[in-house]
């Protein structure tokens, strides 16, 4: 019994492993082409990430909008949906926590719920088209959640350059959010601020419901056979609104904490891929919404790690997606079409 | 005839897990012979000839082809060797159209155009351009037969290739069998259906939870071979002894039209009464519209006229709503259709009682329940947490029944309830449908096997093109003559 526990842990853990060495021993190659030895590159990633208290304060802080969009990615993929937007559901939950609280002051608890549940609403609203199109039409969602993405990231450019333009000062961004608007920060002087447990508890939350309730049942019954679904009575019309709502709004609900807890006002660029780096993570921890915190920490390291080779050696950051590409590898390669 | 072996297997184990499916079987196939292979369900046919076929390699053991030792198991290898295999569950892409599927693993032109010929010399009534998806059964095997043909095999296997097909169909079948398209080939064939040994093999062998009992002459009369297959049994229902009369109407059917997957018309006007305590059969050959008759019925198909009613209610018919209400069905490919075969028996289980919970699940009944029927069914698994995958083909199909018919109901929806079940399987499934019926549970049975309509039904309608009628004939050969359209009066 414990010797195939084990072994189930090795089956689940090795390609992890191999992806993300293959991952590391890339960047260290295209490190050495840039003429860093391959231990200074890893050493600075590694320093990045853990090298000391904000390092590690960091990492935290840019896993929760991975943690968020993962959840989110998770309930649509367990369905079979393969939703791809959660990219933009998280930019335009940012906007619409952002545009709320900079119009409307409110007192810290007040500002921090209706701050989330903004982010939701919008998440959510950024999420609909790809049911509505799916259920109409039978539109493919991995286009319509994709095109959706460059919307929101062209909606944000635009509205920091213009309606949301900060008033003060000439700089493509929004004024920053009143402090009452905040998280509080957990561990001066790093960002680390409380949200990070909101996240752990949405985490725990959606595990719960994914493995313990009807409508989890539901979502997991219609991606494994759709067909099956519906002959034992489970709607299709309900799991595909209900998956594309909550995974829209959990993503969303990252966007706001993220703005609310790290950024405090958004710009343009203002998430490096935090939607891509979530469907990894996702992936990673095989669509288990328990499984995605650590999987959405890694994610998060290589985050952080990817800033701490720009800041030591000048490489671009985005190195780091070899890694993240590499940690898929093995999964994908171990998805085979159902017979 | 010349009797030299194309084929010798010795001495094959094969494990699974736990399982072990094999235990040291003999097998040879002479040339040009047609071979039978039998056993019940579970037995280990289907994984002989996997590795045979190259899809899995033996534990132990030696396969010898044409009197050379086979020493790597690939499937393209045993295609090299003239190893042709027809599988139990068919390997055709259900979104693509069956031109796709063909030309997806016939790598000429010239093979896909034998192919479409051997598709037509079997009787092909379809377009090329059909999806997958939208052929009956019936019609899906033809066009692995004639895909697993065009490569022109010497040695072809045919697993359960007559389970879905219709007496008349069978008939058919096996005259192409012994004629031009299958000459000089030699065949293995599995079956449940004993009656097909004496009609077309040769040689039979029979093999009992992993072991095989013999090789015999194919003229070996039925009750013998049954015999030593799982050791007497009787194999015939009697319907005689029913306890009531049929009671209250449940299920009204009035004037029901529904369209095919290709926008025609597959029922017209179809009329039909169940009352309680009463089984109304419909035989038909499959792919008439039983189907999407069942399928609007169930409410996942849209009907376009026409109304459905039960208890004297005119309702909107859905698959939750009839569940709620006691009324349960068994489509016509529960693999597909019913079952999750990723998941394991408990999880498939957990979702059959979904209906009954509110909001939170109930792992433990789930888990009472798929042991109750995993020892009421019979299914052959060691633990209700195997995949549903990891069961043989019968014990998928018996799966598929516990699902629809493993709890109380009071109406049944029933699509080929013994489709490729043993001997003793579809006895017990037939005993099953008439104490459910002494029950006072009505049942509509709608099967291409025209025995059990007839053995079964207190009023038989036949299917031909999407029509039902309404037949008072006795014999097999009459209901025959009309499911091929011919009026009898
Ligand atoms: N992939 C698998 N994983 C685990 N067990 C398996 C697998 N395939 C087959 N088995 C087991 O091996 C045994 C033999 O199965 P097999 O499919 O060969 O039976 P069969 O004789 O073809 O039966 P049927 O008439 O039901 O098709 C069964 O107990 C089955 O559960
Ligand atoms: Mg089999």
């Amino acid at each position: 019994m414990i010797l195939r526990r084990l072994r189930n842990w090795a089956v689940t853990l090795l390609p992890i492993l191999v992806g993300l060495l293959l991952g590391l021993f890339l960047v260290a190659i295209a490190g050495s082409a840039s003429g860093f030895s391959p231990s200074s590159v890893l050493q600075s990633l590694w320093e990045g990430a853990f090298g000391d208290q904000f390092a590690i304060a960091e990492t935290l802080v840019r896993s929760i909008p991975v943690l968020m969009t993962g959840l989110g990615v998770a309930v649509c993929f367990r369905a079979g949906l393969w939703n791809i937007g959660a990219e933009g559901q998280l930019i335009i939950g940012g906007l619409s926590a952002t545009a709320l609280l900079l119009q409307i002051p409110m007192p810290t608890g007040l500002a921090l719920l209706s701050g989330s549940l903004a982010g939701a609403v919008g998440g959510s609203l950024w999420a609909l088209p790809a049911a509505l199109l799916k259920l109409r039409s039978g539109i493919n969602e991995v286009i319509v959640t994709l095109l959706l993405n460059f919307v929101a990231a062209g909606l944000l450019g635009f509205l920091v350059t213009g309606p949301l333009m900060e008033q003060e000062g000439s700089l493509p961004q929004t004024d920053p959010l009143p402090e009452t608007a905040r998280w509080t920060l957990l561990l001066l002087p790093t960002r680390l601020h409380l949200g990070l447990f909101f996240a752990l508890l949405l985490a725990l939350v959606l595990h719960f419901v994914m493995e313990k309730t009807v409508i989890g049942l539901d979502w997991k019954a219609y991606g494994a056979s759709p067909e099956s679904a519906k002959t034992l009575g489970i709607r299709e019309d309900r799991v595909i609104w209900s998956a594309f709502l909550v995974g829209g709004a959990l993503a969303g609900i990252g966007g706001a904490m993220e703005v609310m807890g790290a950024t405090y006002r958004l710009y343009e660029k203002w998430s490096p891929g935090y939607g891509y780096s979530g469907i990894v993570a996702a992936l990673v921890a095989r669509l288990n919404a328990a499984a995605l915190i650590p999987s959405s920490l890694l994610l998060g390291a290589l985050t952080a790690g990817g800033l701490g080779i720009q800041r030591t050696l000048g490489l671009p950051p985005t190195l780091t997606w070899v890694i993240q590409a590499c940690l898929l590898l093995p999964i994908t390669l171990r998805l085979r079409p159902k017979g | 005839m010349a009797v030299s072996p194309v084929v010798q297997m010795f001495g094959i184990e094969k494990r699974f897990g736990e399982v072990q499916a094999l235990k040291g079987v003999d097998l040879e196939v002479r040339e040009r012979e047609v071979h039978a292979l039998l056993g019940e369900n579970g037995a280990g046919k289907t994984t002989l000839m996997r590795i045979l076929a190259g899809e899995l390699g033996p534990d132990k053991g030696t396969v010898t082809i044409n009197g050379q030792v086979v020493n790597r198991f690939s499937p393209s290898e045993a295609q090299k060797r003239g190893v042709g295999f027809v599988a139990q569950n068919f390997r055709l892409v259900p979104t693509l159209t069956v031109e796709e599927n063909l030309s997806l693993s016939l790598p000429t032109k010239a093979l896909c155009e034998r192919a479409k010929r051997l598709a037509q010399e079997l009787g092909w009534a379809r377009g090329w351009d059909d999806e997958v998806a939208s052929l009956s059964l019936g019609e899906r095997q033809r066009l692995e037969i004639a895909r697993v043909l065009a490569k022109e095999p010497q040695i072809l296997i045919l697993d359960e290739p007559t389970a879905s097909l219709s007496p008349l169909e069978v008939e058919g079948f096996f005259s192409l069998l012994k004629g031009p398209a299958f000459d000089g080939m030699s065949v293995v064939f599995i079956t449940h259906r004993l009656g097909e040994v004496a009609q077309v093999a040769d040689r039979v062998t029979i093999l009992r939870q992993g072991q095989k009992v013999g090789t015999f002459s194919g003229s070996t009369p039925i009750d013998r071979l049954a015999e030593m297959m799982v050791g007497p049994i009787e194999v015939r229902t009697n319907e005689q002894n029913r306890m009531k009369e049929p009671g209250q109407l449940l299920l009204v059917v009035k004037g029901l039209w529904v369209r095919s997957d290709r926008g025609t018309w597959a029922v017209e006007e179809a009329h039909l009464t169940v009352q309680e305590g009463e089984i109304v059969g419909i035989a038909g050959v499959d792919g008439n519209g039983q189907r999407e008759l069942l399928e609007a019925l169930w409410g996942i198909r849209p009907l376009q006229k026409g109304e459905v009613w039960l208890d004297g209610q005119p309702i909107q018919p859905h698959p939750s709503l009839w569940w709620t209400k006691g009324v349960a069905f068994l489509p016509p490919e529960p693999t597909r259709s019913l079952t999750f075969l990723s998941w394991s028996l408990k999880e498939n289980a957990l979702v059959r009682i979904r209906n009954r919970l509110s909001f939170l699940l109930d792992r433990r009944s789930a888990s009472s329940l798929a042991e109750q029927w995993r020892s009421t069914f019979s299914i052959q698994a060691d633990r209700i947490d195997r995949k549903v995958e990891e069961l043989s083909g019968g014990n998928r199909q018996r799966w598929g029944i516990a699902m629809a018919m493993g709890l109380p109901a009071r109406l049944l929806l029933l699509a080929n309830p013994t489709q490729g079940l043993d001997v003793a399987g579809a006895a017990f499934v037939r005993r099953l449908i008439l104490q459910k019926r002494d029950d006072g549970c009505g049942i509509l049975l709608v099967s291409s096997d025209l025995d059990e309509v007839l053995d079964l039904s207190d009023r038989v309608f036949v299917i031909s093109r999407g029509r039902l009628h309404r037949t008072e004939a006795k014999t097999a050969q009459e209901v025959g003559l009309l499911m091929g359209g011919v009026t009898v009066h």
